[in-house]
């Protein structure tokens, strides 16, 4: 190393020299370089969040399908133990003009007890009434 | 504007910090892609990408060393890159068919046009690697993963790109040139 010294150094410490002010038009071109740079990266932050909104739109979209669809799935079940309803057409007896017919929604719930009022038992058994109060009557 | 203020400024991409940092480094590193590319031009467009690169990378600058060699490594870098794609820096020499003797010189200056002359007058393989070997102080085997090249090559080039300069100083008469006989 000792041996290259003088010529090393002697190029080494001129070499400062060289420095020098690039033209202007080097700057206006790495302005406008950056000026892009800055819009392709604004663009691509907005498609990226762009497709998050649209990735999690998808998602809750999705969500609630499946939450509506349980949900449709066990009201049946509710409906199940709901008694049935039927519309009854009465003639109104309060006034002759009258002649639009009362709509009566009446629920059966009672119905059902009653229209069962003998217990079915096995073909060696008699058939008895379910109320002992039937047979007194 | 304070150092680490003017960083910080250019992390947020403030256009004015960029300009005034610009200023501060261009000449400097302008002068580094000289030595190693030839033409005015390209060094310029070398300049730009390596600038270019520094402010899009900033973020990556963690203030340990220092700034300026930390610019001047992307700026070195950058005319590596452009030098690979115009130059195979895989000739080669063997050290045998060096002169190992190369005589020292007394020549105490060198101007600025003179450097940029004899190193033009280079082969690129020859100045490249005097260039980093003599002036940015990288070591041989450093030289050797940089260019992809062996040890023995970056060693072999650089004796020769010194006796090629000793050549072209004595062929210009370069003052004081006559004492390296």
């Amino acid at each position: 190393m000792n041996r290259h010294k003088d010529f090393f150094e002697l190029f080494k410490e001129n070499s400062h020299k060289l420095s020098e002010r690039p033209t202007p038009r080097t700057w206006r071109r790495l302005e406008r370089r950056l000026d892009s740079h800055n819009r392709q990266n604004r663009y691509q932050n907005n498609w990226t969040l762009g497709m998050v909104a649209a990735v999690l739109g998808i998602v809750a979209c999705i969500g609630l399908l499946t939450f509506s669809f349980n949900e449709n799935k066990s009201t049946p079940v509710a409906l199940e133990d709901a008694s049935p309803r039927y519309l009854e057409e009465l003639a109104s007896v309060d006034t002759e003009d009258d002649l639009n017919p009362i709509r009566v929604i009446e629920f059966q719930r009672h119905y059902q007890d009653k229209s069962s009022p003998i217990a079915e038992g096995t073909i060696l058994r008699k058939l008895q009434p379910a109320d002992e109060d039937f047979m007194t009557d | 504007m304070d150092h680490k203020k003017l960083i910080e400024a250019c992390r947020r991409q403030d256009r004015k910090a960029q300009r005034a940092l610009y200023e501060k480094y261009s000449p400097q590193m302008f002068g580094v892609c000289k030595r190693y590319v030839k033409n005015k031009e390209d060094a310029e467009d070398v300049l730009l990408e390596a600038f270019f690169k520094v402010f899009t990378n900033i973020h990556q600058f963690k203030g340990d060393g220092s700034f300026e060699g930390w610019i001047r490594r992307i700026v070195i870098n950058e005319s590596l890159m452009f030098l690979r794609k115009k130059h195979n820096f895989h000739i080669r020499v063997e050290l045998t068919q060096v002169d190992a003797q190369t005589p020292t010189t007394a020549i105490d200056k060198l101007e600025a046009e003179d450097i940029i002359y004899f190193m033009d007058q280079l082969p690129t393989g020859y100045r490249t690697i005097f260039n980093l070997y003599v002036v940015e102080g990288y070591k041989h085997r450093e030289i050797a993963e940089l260019l992809g090249i062996s040890i023995n090559t970056s060693k072999s080039q650089l004796i020769l790109a010194k006796k090629r300069l000793r050549t072209l100083l004595t062929e210009a008469n370069y003052p004081g040139v006559s004492k390296i006989k």
